[in-house]
């Protein structure tokens, strides 16, 4: 009877560091730092544990942009962990790995087969003199594929039980990365293939059952987008349908805490609630990484923002929660106050006439001093059409506050 | 809105104070200083805004613990209300009542539009204090009163703008190192600088690992070459044990080549040849026996034959024996010339003799006297003769021509002394001439100048023509120079030369005539002077003649004399000659001499007699040379036939007995040959015998010869010279074959260590001992080489190794990439809250900007129609102030003036229609009431008129309270509409 097992994964990233976190405390730093590098040992481990016969890693292991040996060097290490247990590895370059922007290629131990090049190619998977599986699967050559690499996947005539293909692309209808390798669900589901491995879009998703078509996601979330469990599939297939778990792995996670504070009189009460949330609604073992939005709609805190009480409170916090065994951290804040008690400016032409401006002022004009600054600007993410709104939105909040506030 | 009544309970110095505003909405409060007026202000402000603790400490009454009152007020939207505020009660805040709800100060704010006490103040209150201010009023000013206007006020707009500006310098400034982003800049530049470094990390990384796969390439190889080298050792080891067979196999070999050169040997070759041998041997007995009866009859006739005379001798002395008849008849001969030569001889000598000269019979030989010997001698002989005779004849006439000119000489010397002297005669000549010459003197002179000129032309021609003929001659000799030159003829050069002389010759006769000529006419010219008598003339010419005569014997004689001499001398020549002849003789003489020595004693005379006497000598002396020469070529003969007797003799080893005797010799010679005869004879029988032998030996032979045929046949295939050769080769063969399975044996053995090409490079080079461990000391050296080299790479290579796990490991670059992506996010934060901070400072300067544009200038027209108005028309128009310059008004003849130009009352008023205008403008929707405080102290009466009439307008729409010390303003003001504070006060 044929059965194999295997572990999907994708994304790595490793060694690439997280967004949106700005100063941390050190304590907390060589955990980010390591979060990748761990993440990948543990699904190592759990190879090792299930005693799985091989590794699909469709894609994006590491970043070109930001390749660090010692990236290379884990993954290496890794590898030859596997190799001590006779489990093999295939993988493929992504548009992140790509072959051309590798600066340090490392020879990988024998147990890993590396698809070559952007030539859909298969290798057969023996065990025990069996051959039992034929993967199949391509490698970024350079930074981008566009064509629809799906249609050159097809069974090569070889008299495996099981085909699987490893594809590093997203659907076509996808917006919010960028498509590469496109492909329709159809085109996939179409095809005879008994498992679908894809890479590419960082977020878990299991597109299809049948055949099993699978977004394994990446293993560790490096931004507060990346939100929740993050890891690898494990995947048993037979003659029966087939076994698919997944097996979080990531070593920091990210969270968002929504808190509503309408009923919160003072400060130092925020401040126990919010404390009291992070600690009761997120006891799991992995450090946490929190994203705090207050929502509501008085305007009390837009005072405590405003003269710095609110950010010495969550920095209270925090310093309390880096020092629990497994630390949380709230790296972000934000409000999201809908104003009940609206500003009157009927009677004040002045305000009346600010409000027409900010409808209609041209923003980037006014942020060219830094935008366009010769050092800041190749530091400086652009800002989103959606983030200018925010930013109008926000100024528009400072401003009325502040003039309507004539006791600050 | 409109104030109705206000109830002061306690305020400043009213207490219990109640003012009504009554209907009228234009009221006019009239007080005089420190009435009060100021502080019932004050209080309507309280009660609208409220104030401050301490502003309401400031108005609390000192007469009263009560503090605050009431101002009831009548609103358009909720109508009548009333405000109370008490200082100690709701701390300050207001209370409000209508006829039925009670409301808090939040609604009374609602109801003033969220108006503030300074925008109230800046809309709708103005007293004669701000009146100063217009005067340096610049554009921003008027801003700043614009803005005051709005709800905000410019002051808070002020404050915010600062604390935004403050804010963002903390954040950002473009050119700045301080402020936060700055300095995160720099953070993350000197991040980036380090990044750089830590590149460089990773570039070792990547440089070590190319080294290492380098060096390990470079260790493959070395590792390769060791076991190359290592191969090579044992194969000189396996040389080194293979040398003693080695050598014996070139030895072998090397034999074994030698003995290739036999090739081939007959089979069983000995075994055969011995058989042979056995026939052959009874065969070689008998042979032998035959061969020395042979050799014995041979010794016999050999000892014959060494008896006998061999063929040679016979020849010889047949030979020898033939001269003796030659012998004898030569004998015979020269006994007869012998004798012929003795007599010749005598004969010769006796003629010698005779002739007694110096000439002996040995100088004979050396005579030789050739045909024209005899000539010569007859022909001196000759010539001595004549010489002899001339001789004498030449003296004989020598001695008479002396004789006969010293005859002469005697005579011309008497002659002589009688002669005159030579000066007498030329001085009687001269008078002579003298004499004559004065007499033809005459007769001359006229022909001598006809002659004169005709000798001059005749001259003048001659000189021509010689010049002519020099020309000619030069001319001839020129053309004969030209021929010269182009035939080479002589006879040309001849030509040159009569041109030559001929032009020469006719230059010097051309001088000469001219001289001559000359010459001639200066003796022309001489005249004598004196003439001669006639006896003494005679006298003179007897003596002359006489003298003449003496003279012309004298020079007959001279010339007799002069003849004479000429013969003597003719003869003195002809003595000379004849010595000359005489000399020449004598050399003849002397060299026939010379030639003949015999001859100087012989006079020459006798010369050729002599001549003939020698020559007959000479023919005689010859014949007896000749008998002589006869002789010895008998007596050679003879001893020519006696030596080539005696060397046959000394051949034939004869002993002589006598030499002399040939003719015995002959004799022996003779015998000789007999003998010999007989010796032939028995020889001849011998030589039959011998010849009988020879026929058995020779059918012996032809039976041995078979075998011997045989056995060179065995010797052929064997490639032997001989018996002796062929058993050697015999052996070689043996010892061949033997060299050959040697040869193999060992090659079988070392087949499989060594290839063949190997064995035969060893067997070539044949390697000693000595070299071969020499060569494995190099290979031992050599491997050491290279295993140090390896053993280098190796640890250059754990080195590298070593390193590259360190720089793998190292995580730096890993940290750096996260630190940095930190610092990016921390500067992107700040960046957001920089531009939060950039656009609201921005949107309030745009704000600022477009409300200023909106709002100025509708007030500035409706300023203008007030102050127009107030003005009587007298100014138009109302300019806004810029930066640089104040307000400016324009003239209704459209002339504009300066604020500073206007009188004070026109300032006033000009500020007051700007407030009015304000007021109307901003305030369209409250209608709050205006409060004027004494705002018109320098207007005079028609304006204040006017003003007033603009305030009862106003009033129409709006409440005006106008607060007054003047009473003209009060007269000039309806009476309803006044309100004196002292009544009012009073009326408390």
């Amino acid at each position: 009877m044929s059965q194999i097992s295997f572990i999907h994964a994708a994304d790595l990233h490793l060694d690439t560091p997280f967004r949106g976190l700005a100063h941390i405390p050190d304590t907390i730093f060589s955990d980010i730092r390591e979060s990748t590098f761990r993440a990948f040992r543990q699904l190592v481990d759990v190879a090792i544990q299930k005693q799985v016969d091989f590794v699909l890693l469709v894609g994006d292991l590491f970043d070109n942009e930001r390749q660090s040996l010692k990236a290379q060097f884990e993954l290496r290490q890794g590898f030859e962990r596997l190799r001590e247990h006779r489990i093999h590895v295939y993988m493929s370059y992504g548009n992140h790995d790509y072959i051309a922007g590798n600066i340090h290629p490392i020879n990988y131990p024998d147990n890993v087969y590396v698809f070559p090049d952007d030539t859909v190619r298969h290798v057969v998977y023996t065990k025990e003199g069996r051959d039992l599986a034929t993967i199949y699967g391509f490698s970024y050559e350079e930074r981008a594929i566009h064509t629809a690499k799906v249609d050159e996947y097809n069974l090569a005539q070889t008299k495996t039980p099981f085909h699987l293909a490893m594809l590093h692309g997203s659907l076509k209808t996808n917006t919010e990365h960028d498509v590469y390798a496109p492909f329709t669900l159809n085109d996939l589901s179409d095809k005879p293939f008994d498992y679908w491995a894809l890479g590419h879009i960082h977020k878990r998703q299991q597109l299809k059952m049948n055949p099993p078509i699978i977004y394994p996601g990446n293993i560790q979330g490096r931004n507060r987008k990346e939100t929740g469990e993050k890891g690898c599939y494990y995947v048993e297939l037979s003659s029966e349908s087939p076994n698919i778990d997944f097996i979080p792995l990531q070593s920091i996670q990210f969270q968002t805490v929504n808190l509503h504070v309408d009923h919160i009189q003072t400060i130092h009460q925020l401040g126990e609630v919010l404390k009291a949330k992070i600690l009761n609604q997120f006891s799991t073992a992995i450090p946490q990484l929190f994203d705090v939005v207050f929502f509501g709609t008085q305007s009390q805190i837009l005072i405590w923002k405003s003269n710095g009480m609110l950010e010495e409170v969550i920095e209270l916090i925090n310093d309390q929660l880096i020092t629990l065994d497994t630390w949380k951290y709230i790296y972000r804040w934000s409000d999201d106050i809908k104003q009940a008690e609206h500003l009157d400016t009927e009677g004040d032409p002045f305000m009346a006439e600010l409000r027409r401006v900010i409808e209609s002022s041209n923003m980037a004009e006014w942020l060219e001093d830094l935008y366009h600054h010769r050092e800041a600007r190749k530091y400086l993410i652009p800002m989103t059409a959606d983030e200018e709104e925010a930013l109008k939105a926000e100024v528009k909040q400072l401003l009325f506050y502040m003039l309507h506030n004539k006791s600050n | 809105m409109r104030f109705k009544q206000a109830f002061i309970y306690g305020f400043g110095k009213w207490v219990d104070y109640t003012i009504d505003f009554s209907d009228s909405s234009f009221l006019v409060i009239y007080g005089t200083n420190e009435s009060g007026k100021s502080t019932i202000q004050n209080y309507i402000l309280f009660m609208l805004f409220g104030l401050y603790p301490s502003e309401r400490a400031f108005y609390r009454p000192k007469t009263s613990s009560k503090m605050g009152g009431r101002l009831t007020v009548i609103d358009p939207d909720v109508g009548e209300f009333t405000i109370e505020r008490l200082d100690h009660v709701r701390n300050g805040k207001a209370v409000c009542f209508t006829e039925t709800e009670q409301y808090d100060e939040e609604w009374l704010k609602k109801r003033l539009n969220g108006l503030t006490r300074e925008t109230y103040q800046a809309i709708f209150s103005f007293s004669a204090v701000d009146l100063l201010t217009i005067r340096d009023m610049k554009e921003d000013e008027l801003s700043e009163v614009l803005l005051n206007i709005g709800l905000t006020g410019s002051t808070h707009i002020h404050t915010v703008e600062k604390k935004l500006d403050d804010s963002l310098a903390d954040l950002f400034k473009p050119y700045g190192t301080r402020p936060k982003m700055n300095q995160q800049l720099s953070n993350l530049k000197i991040m980036v600088t380090k990044q750089k470094q830590l590149k460089d990390e990773s570039i070792r990384y990547r440089d070590k690992r190319e080294a290492v796969s380098r060096w390990q390439a470079k260790l493959a190889r070395l590792e390769e070459r060791l076991t190359e080298e290592r191969e090579a050792f044992l194969q000189l080891e396996r040389v080194e044990q293979a040398l003693p067979y080695l050598y014996s196999y070139i030895d072998a070999f090397n034999e074994k080549n030698t003995l290739d050169e036999i090739i081939g040997f007959p089979e069983d070759g000995i075994l055969r040849l011995e058989q042979i041998k056995e026939n052959m041997v009874p065969l070689l007995s008998e042979y032998a026996i035959y061969e020395k009866n042979m050799q014995e009859y041979h010794k016999k006739m050999t000892d014959l034959e060494d008896v006998k005379l061999d063929q040679a001798s016979l020849e010889q002395i047949d030979k020898a024996l033939q001269y003796e008849a030659r012998y004898q008849h030569l004998n015979e001969e020269l006994r007869k010339l012998k004798k012929a030569y003795a007599s010749e001889l005598v004969q010769l000598n006796t003629e010698l003799e005779h002739l007694n000269l110096k000439l002996t019979r040995d100088g004979l030989p050396e005579l030789r006297l050739p045909f024209h010997i005899e000539k010569t001698w007859l022909t001196i002989k000759q010539r001595h003769e004549d010489l002899t005779l001339q001789s004498e004849q030449l003296n004989r006439e020598k001695r008479m021509l002396e004789k006969r000119l010293t005859q002469l000489e005697e005579e011309k010397k008497s002659i002589e002394g009688q002669l005159l002297s030579q000066e007498t005669r030329l001085k009687m000549e001269q008078t002579m001439e003298h004499s004559k010459k004065a007499v033809y003197m005459k007769m001359l002179e006229q022909r001598y100048n006809r002659t004169n000129e005709k000798a001059k032309t005749s001259i003048d021609k001659l000189q021509q023509k010689t010049k002519l003929t020099s020309i000619i001659g030069m001319i001839i000799s020129l053309i004969s120079g030209i021929f010269a030159l182009l035939n080479e003829s002589p006879w040309y050069y001849a030509g040159i030369l009569i041109g030559l002389l001929l032009s020469g010759a006719s230059l010097f006769v051309g001088k000469k005539s001219k001289v001559y000529v000359k010459q001639w006419m200066t003796t022309m010219n001489e005249v004598p002077d004196s003439i001669l008598s006639q006896e003494e003339e005679k006298e003179v010419l007897a003596q002359l003649a006489s003298d003449n005569t003496k003279r012309q014997q004298l020079s007959s004689i001279q010339q007799e004399i002069k003849k004479l001499s000429v013969q003597y001398h003719v003869c003195d020549e002809k003595i000379i000659d004849h010595t000359i002849h005489e000399q020449q003789l004598d050399h003849d003489i002397h060299e026939q001499q010379k030639r003949y020595p015999f001859l100087s004693d012989v006079e020459v005379s006798f010369w050729p007699t002599l001549f003939h006497t020698l020559k007959r000598i000479l023919a005689r002396h010859k014949n007896v040379a000749d008998i002589k020469t006869d002789m010895i070529e008998c007596e050679q003969h003879i001893n020519h036939i006696r030596e080539v007797v005696i060397v046959l003799m000394k051949d034939l080893r004869i002993r002589q007995m006598d030499k002399a005797k040939l003719s015995s010799c002959f004799e022996q010679l003779k015998e000789m040959i007999n003998d010999d005869e007989k010796k032939q004879i028995k020889l001849e029988n011998y030589k039959r015998l011998s010849q009988d032998v020879m026929n058995q030996l020779a059918s012996v032979q032809a039976n041995i010869k078979i075998y011997e045929q045989e056995k060179q046949l065995l010797f052929q295939t064997a490639h032997a010279q001989d018996e002796e050769d062929y058993y050697r080769r015999a052996k070689q063969y043996e010892r061949h074959q033997y060299l050959v399975l040697k040869i193999e044996q060992i090659e079988n053995s070392y087949a499989p260590m060594f290839s063949k090409k190997e064995w035969d490079a060893l067997v070539k080079e044949q390697p000693t001992h000595k070299e071969i461990s020499m060569k494995k000391q190099e290979q031992a050296l050599k491997m050491n080489h290279i295993e140090e080299d390896i053993e280098h790479i190796r640890k250059q290579i754990a080195t590298a190794e070593v390193e590259m796990k360190e720089l793998i490991s190292s995580h730096a670059y890993s940290e750096w990439i996260h630190r940095f992506q930190l610092e990016k996010d921390e500067l992107n934060t700040l960046a957001k809250q920089w531009s939060t901070l950039k656009v609201a400072r921005m949107l309030l300067q745009e704000t600022k900007k477009k409300y200023k544009e909106n709002y100025l200038q509708h007030i500035l027209d409706k300023a203008s129609t007030f102050f127009m108005y107030i003005t009587n028309e007298q100014y138009a128009k109302i300019i806004a102030p810029t930066d640089d310059s104040g307000f400016k008004v324009e003239s209704k003849n459209q002339l504009r003036y300066d604020v500073t130009e206007l009188s004070q009352g026109t300032i006033d008023q000009l500020y007051v229609s700007l407030r009015l205008a304000i007021g109307v403008i901003m305030s369209k929707s409250e209608r709050l009431p205006f409060i004027i405080d004494d705002a018109f102290v320098h207007f005079d009466g028609k304006r204040t008129d006017r003003i007033l009439d603009i305030l009862a307008t106003l009033a129409k729409e709006r409440q005006v309270i106008l607060f007054t010390c003047k009473k003209d303003i009060k007269e000039r003001v309806d009476q309803t509409h006044i309100m004196t504070i002292e009544n009012a006060y009073q009326h408390i």
